[in-house]
């Protein structure tokens, strides 16, 4: 039986969550589900998402519901302007993490449909290539495998020629 | 839900009801559905196919296990930035200045498959506050009365100034839309210094007060003429920049 005012979230890895209903509806996936729901004790499984991320995920809504931005990001940024350097500060800490859970928050984000949370960890990886200098540096700092041969990798470069130019 | 969960259900529906998904297949190809797709019962008591992508927004009394979310990646170390699907990955790429997707494209195959993708700079194009890409064949009036093309019979880059006037002409000889877009940024910085419109830090800064419009057109032998498609989304396009077109613009 959950408090009131709370729902049960189960990780995929059978982790239990007790969150206030209102914070977890800042997913609008839950939020629809707990409009399906009849029974106000059921508990929601969420599972592609493991109780790791969830707990970071519970505890990000917590934060931005108990403290809402003054300006939403999602809502009130201009659709045309795609910044990156407008991460609030607790924001780019919540996101100073290693890049596989990073990448597992914007999964879980995307999944859950919370939008903020999801531009916040994509402008983060962003960033994270931005500050790359070379197409070696992405590599390096992503674990990306070069798969060209050597032809397909001159090739490559010929056709990009003009952004090894714009150093 | 397993199959055999599935079946329960699915025989516990009466047969006044209407299984969705399952009209008219006799028992084999009920079996063969079972095994293909995941079906669930919503609260009508109705079976119905589960879209992968549309678990959670089907009314459903019961939960199902989704697929996963990843490309497959079962490395020990935890996922990587390939892994993320693609539908994430644009989303983050949209963020990324033209120069670094140009990296990410040279780092491996994947990415270059990836980012070979028109609607993907199309998208991107939009975002941008300094350039507008589009693919159109356009012929219209300036303000001084006088018809201007955009484009030609061939394939093409026309660059404008703020007034709309033609300041730059880049042919493309062949390859696809993104080759092009690859080769329209070198004209682009040539332009950016021959003409001192925009310096080159400054491209992808947003509001600039000088910005550079530029139009693709591919293969246009078959689309002098307008289509409604094109007038769409040129339609899309100018929404928005509505200060693109003068007023007393003829479109073809």
């Amino acid at each position: 039986m959950t408090e009131l005012g709370k729902i049960k979230l189960v990780s995929s890895d059978s982790q239990e969550f007790e969150v206030d209903r209102e914070v977890a509806a800042m997913s609008q996936t839950i939020k629809n589900l707990l409009e399906a729901i009849e029974d106000e004790n059921t508990a929601i499984p969420i599972e592609n998402v493991k109780g790791e991320i969830l707990e970071r995920v519970i505890h990000y809504c917590e934060h931005h519901y108990n403290h809402p931005s003054p300006k939403n990001l999602t809502e009130n940024e201009n659709e045309y302007e795609r910044r990156t350097d407008d991460i609030e500060p607790w924001d780019q800490t919540f996101c100073n993490v290693e890049q596989p859970i990073l990448f597992e928050l914007i999964l879980a984000a995307n999944y859950l449909d919370i939008k903020p949370l999801l531009d916040v960890c994509c402008k983060t990886v962003a960033n994270l290539i931005k500050e790359c200098r070379s197409p070696e540096e992405i590599r390096k700092r992503f674990k990306i495998k070069n798969d060209f041969t050597k032809e397909e990798e001159e090739e490559i470069r010929k056709e990009n020629a003009w952004c090894l130019d714009e150093k | 839900m397993d199959q055999s969960q599935t079946k329960s259900l699915l025989s516990k529906t009466s047969e006044t009801e209407t299984p969705r998904g399952l009209i008219g297949l006799n028992e084999e190809e009920i079996e063969i559905e079972l095994q293909t797709n995941t079906y669930a019962i919503d609260r009508n008591k109705t079976v119905v196919i589960i879209e992968p992508e549309s678990i959670y927004d089907l009314q459903i009394g019961t939960f199902l296990k989704p697929p996963p979310l990843t490309k497959n990646h079962n490395d020990p170390e935890g996922l990587f930035l390939e892994d993320l699907p693609n539908e994430t990955l644009y989303k983050i790429f949209e963020y990324v200045p033209i120069q670094k997707l140009g990296y990410l494209s040279m780092t491996c195959s994947g990415f270059d498959e990836l980012l070979d993708d028109d609607d993907f700079w199309i998208k991107v194009a939009q975002f941008n506050d300094h350039l507008f890409i589009w693919k159109s064949l356009k012929i219209y009036s300036n303000s001084e009365g006088n018809s201007s093309i955009i484009g030609s019979l061939n394939d093409s880059i026309i660059v404008h100034n703020n007034n709309y006037e033609n300041v730059f002409e880049k042919r493309i000889s062949e390859g696809s839309f993104t080759k092009f877009l690859r080769s329209r940024s070198i004209g682009l910085f040539e332009l950016s210094e021959k003409m001192g419109l925009i310096k080159k830090k400054s491209l992808c800064k947003p509001h600039t007060n000088k910005r550079i419009r530029v139009e693709y057109i591919k293969s246009l032998l078959n689309s002098r003429y307008e289509t409604i498609e094109r007038y769409t989304f040129l339609k899309n396009a100018c929404k928005l920049k509505k200060d693109f077109y003068p007023t007393n613009s003829i479109i073809v």
